[in-house]
């Protein structure tokens, strides 16, 4: 690229009279002509309408231009505007610079056109000086592999993965047990219309279990996930089950001469299964399986009755795990929630109290398919319970357990009261709550018709659960709020309605955040629900926060929309800015490795790999490589470092450099711009992707150059649009401040400052105060020392 | 300590800071279901008194409430609060700026009064001493009184409220 002679063209934009109210726009154009390798300048009216893109594109054939400069507005929003237009004249997109004359200058220096003008001029010197730096990128595209990879087969991953399947591509579900619907399959009727929830799921397991597209492996775990989007390699070992799928009929002769009887896990352990079992009668792969925990038969001396007894022969206790090998193109995380465990409540006595019942277990007894048949019984006498209490918010809401709310248990409980009042009309029901929260459609209707059928509603949140011993009646203890009276209430069974938490589930092969209570965090909580910062990888159901049926299925079905979209292109585009190596000067250390939270960076023997695919281009590692074999292009030590030279050609005392992040802290300032948020015109913004951009080295070379002050400036600490970008960029701060020091320059005149794209009057507020007090200290600044060296 | 981190801090900072700790409360009452005094003291409801703080305009219109001096400090409502309120530590913080201005009640005025003067809460009587020989206890120990008058002399305001007692 060097042996080409470099054409700068600058395009000064009036934006009608957003601009050039305040600043000369004639003036910058006269300013920018002087500029090295400028050799053309316009000023158009509106550079991003149709005559002002045609315009930017007939003089860059005109003049033969390969650097082009517009200075107008915010990159954020018209940068790919404009990287179109010089795609168009034939020249690369990456060579395009915007410079932000408008949210940075005109709309925020009203009153001071002058002093505007003149911060317009040093901005576009900035850009022109980029700009010459810039080099021509490559976007990338990746195969895309027609198949997904769906983690966990409970409602959402079945959703998931019948909707992909149904566009025509291929499914891999995993599910963990040896059976697949979660929790789903295990209660008895659904908010808010009462379906049986097994009747509107089971034609699902046994549709997906039946699909052509779906290949469904239960009992199994995914072992290994390596590549990228299009082009994951996935390793998925099922465990032995000792029972042949194909041929077990599951007649059930094997669980009757079968010894062994233990704690039947998917009925809360509340009723008792054989070692060889199904899970329940509706499960999907419809087969018994053997528990090697449990089964005698495992050694062969001891027993081997249910393969004596078995027909078609479907029994080998020498099964082995097996691992199967796919390529994935897109991968669904469905791995659900948990229920939270009672035993963090034990003012409430469940497992000491035969007649304190968490929800799950209530929902086993109700079920017509569960353990009593659905007669509900009190564990303690079989008998029917008359007296009937829910406890809301246990496992919910509880800074010292699960402190969110969990969203389904207020709605779940309210439709136990009706289904318990469906059956038995004559027992009594009282619900003791914090907050009702019936948000959703039908719900209040609901909510209204178990209190217009006599289901009492106390607010109160319950202290403890004392036990009668002879009659193993409860006493519940408590204030009523509303009254502000002390509450010892009796009751002869007791339902704990149970939050939800994040399964304690081995941690996937992918490096996918969590939130602090553990849950998948999502790519943006509004706008992006369901993508993750992985590329290729979605969210779905309880693995994201806990939520109701209703819910998982919309997020499942969304979900599958988003892998589908990117399977239906058949390639993954990636932008040119990834990370560069220069294999030369890498020593493979793996400091990077553990910067890149992408998992795009790997040393194998010594030697550094890029998966560019992986690469979101924020550039955190480049800033930290001691040996400069790191390039971040587009935002190259070199470009910015030549900006802040511009920025600091006149006046360098009076200037306050700030590095922005893109996501966050250019937001910020482009909503101080766009709500006119007047502030002094000392400022010079330099925008990065991330604020982990900025090496120490960069700041050095600002202060170096004379720079006034320095502002460090990122999103905040859980918000970085690159995960962990800012936390790398604020570990920087104790050495840039010891550097500082035996530097000699003043601790305030370096800041770091998180400031989030909404916070517009914050940046203002900062901006004033760090201007001012760089005024009212600028007769303390020493004139740099290495910048006479360099002189020199 | 926490006396004297308080008297380290001006009231309207004290009361900031308590609001503070408070505010994150949602009323969910299981303070006072879980409140022994409750049970039997109508007006003693920690939930509202949480309330009253959150409400109250000065520290002294907080004290002015007899029930500061109300809690058995089992601990309970701090226990099981789902917000992680220390609730019987505000009261300890109460009960100490109460000292401070001499606003006990008369018992534990004349408790305070018989600690700073035998180093004990409560005499020690020939019977007493009698039962403890029979059951083989140790013999009891001699209080460092002058370590016990310093202490209530620096983080109380016994000596105000020493003087009331005499006075009354």
């Amino acid at each position: 690229m060097s042996e080409e002679e470099l054409r700068v063209g600058v395009f000064v934009c009036k934006c009608g009279k957003n601009i050039a109210h305040t600043i000369d726009c004639d003036a910058v154009a006269e300013y920018a002509k002087d500029l090295p390798d400028v050799v053309f300048t316009g000023v158009n009216m509106f550079s991003c309408s149709d005559p002002g893109q045609q315009e930017i594109e007939d003089k860059i054939q005109e003049h033969n231009l390969n650097r082009v400069v517009v200075a107008a507005c915010t990159p954020r929003t018209h940068e790919p505007i404009f990287r179109e237009c010089v795609k168009r004249a034939g020249v690369n997109q990456y060579l395009f610079e915007l410079a932000n004359i408008r949210e940075h200058a005109s709309w925020v220096h009203q009153k001071e056109p002058e002093k505007a003008t003149e911060k317009a001029k040093d901005i576009v010197n900035m850009a022109v000086s980029k700009a010459r730096l810039l080099e021509p990128l490559e976007d990338l595209e990746v195969n895309m592999e027609p198949a997904s990879l769906i983690i966990g087969a409970g409602i959402a991953g079945i959703r998931a993965a019948l909707d992909i399947a149904d566009q025509g591509y291929q499914v891999v579900l995993v599910e963990k047990k040896p059976t697949i619907g979660g929790i789903m399959a295990l209660i008895d009727k659904t908010f808010p219309t009462q379906d049986c929830s097994i009747c509107i799921l089971g034609p699902l397991m046994t549709e997906v279990g039946r699909h052509p597209n779906v290949k469904l492996i239960s009992n199994a775990v995914v072992e290994r996930i390596d590549g990228y989007v299009g082009n994951f390699d996935v390793s998925v070992r099922k465990f032995a089950r000792f029972v042949d799928e194909s041929l077990c009929k599951n007649c059930g002769d094997c669980a009757d001469v079968c010894p062994v009887t233990v704690p039947n896990e998917f009925d809360e352990n509340i009723s008792w299964r054989k070692a060889i079992y199904i899970p329940f009668p509706q499960a999907v792969p419809s087969a018994r399986v053997i528990d090697p925990d449990d089964c005698l038969g495992m050694n062969p001396i001891t027993c081997g009755k249910c393969r004596d007894v078995c027909e078609p022969k479907a029994i080998n206790y020498d099964d082995q795990d097996e691992v199967f090998d796919y390529k994935i193109g897109t991968i669904i995380v469905s791995t659900g929630f948990e229920i939270a465990d009672p035993l963090d409540n034990p003012e409430f006595g469940w497992g000491r109290f035969k007649n304190v019942l968490t929800s799950m277990e209530f929902e086993r007894i109700i079920n017509a398919a569960g353990p009593t048949d659905g007669h509900l019984v009190r564990p303690s006498d079989h008998v029917e319970p008359q007296k009937i209490a829910f406890i809301q918010c246990v496992g919910s809401r509880d800074v010292n357990n699960n402190p969110y709310c969990s969203v389904f248990c207020c709605m779940e409980t309210i439709k136990s009261s009706l289904l318990i009042k469906e059956h038995y009309p004559d027992a009594e029901i009282t619900v003791y709550y914090m907050d009702i929260r019936a948000a959703g459609k039908r719900f209040e209707e609901i909510y209204t018709s178990s209190r217009e059928q006599g289901v009492k509603y106390i607010r109160s949140s319950i202290a403890e659960i004392k036990e009668d011993p002879l009659t193993k009646n409860l006493f519940l203890s408590g204030e009523d709020t509303t009254k502000g009276k002390y509450i010892n209430n009796e009751h002869d069974l007791v339902v704990l309605s149970m939050g939800a938490q994040k399964s304690n589930e081995s941690e996937l092969p992918l490096p996918l955040s969590r939130t602090p209570e553990n849950f998948y965090m999502e790519a943006h909580p509004k706008l992006k629900p369901v993508d993750t910062p992985t590329a290729g990888v979605f969210l779905a159901g309880g693995a994201e926060s806990p939520k109701s049926i209703h819910d998982s299925v919309t997020q499942a079905s969304a979900a599958a929309g988003r892998a589908i979209r990117l399977m239906s292109q058949g390639m993954f585009p990636i932008e040119g800015i990834t990370v560069q190596v220069i294999a030369d000067n890498c020593t493979g250390c793996g400091i990077c490795v553990e910067r890149c939270p992408y998992g795009a960076l790997e040393v194998i023997d010594k030697k550094l790999k890029v998966t560019t695919a992986l690469c979101s281009g924020c550039g955190t590692c480049v800033a930290d490589c001691p040996r400069d074999a790191l390039v971040a292009p587009q935002f190259t030590d070199e470009q910015i470092k030549s900006q802040i030279s511009a920025a600091l050609e006149t006046n360098p005392e009076e200037k306050l450099i700030a590095f922005v992040c893109n996501w966050c802290s250019y937001g910020g300032s482009d909503l101080a711009g766009i709500s006119r948020l007047q502030q002094p015109t000392n400022p010079r913004l330099i925008r990065t992707m991330c604020s982990g951009r900025i090496s120490r080295d960069i700041i050095q070379h600002a202060y170096n150059n004379g720079a006034g002050s320095i502002l460090l400036s990122g999103c905040h600490p859980a918000d970085c649009h690159y995960l962990s970008g800012n936390h790398w960029a604020e570990k920087r701060v104790k050495r840039i401040r010891s550097w500082m020091k035996r530097e000699g320059i003043d601790d305030w005149r370096f800041r770091l400052e998180w400031v989030s794209a909404g916070e517009g009057k914050r940046w203002q507020n900062l901006m004033t105060e760090m201007s001012e007090q760089l005024i009212a200290n600028k007769e303390t600044i020493k004139p740099p020392v290495k910048t006479k060296e360099e002189a020199s | 300590m926490v006396s004297i981190v308080a008297a380290q801090q001006g009231r309207e900072e004290i009361l900031d800071r308590l609001k503070r700790e408070l505010y994150v409360c949602f009323e969910c009452g299981k303070c006072s279901g879980s409140c022994v005094v409750f049970r039997v003291k109508d007006d003693m409801n920690p939930r509202l008194f949480v309330s009253s703080i959150l409400e109250a305009s000065s520290i002294d219109e907080i004290l002015e409430d007899e029930n500061v001096w109300s809690c058995a400090i089992c601990y309970d409502c701090t226990e099981r609060c789902d917000q992680g309120i220390d609730f019987t530590h505000t009261l300890f913080e109460l009960k100490n700026l109460s000292t401070e201005i001499g606003k006990q009640p008369q018992a534990i005025k004349e408790e305070l009064a018989t600690l700073h003067a035998t180093g004990r809460t409560s005499p020690i009587n020939a019977r007493a001493l009698k039962k403890r020989e029979a059951l083989d206890l140790p013999e009891i120990q001699v209080p460092d009184l002058e370590a016990i008058q310093g202490l209530i002399d620096r983080v109380t305001s016994y000596g105000t409220s020493e003087k009331k007692v005499k006075e009354e």
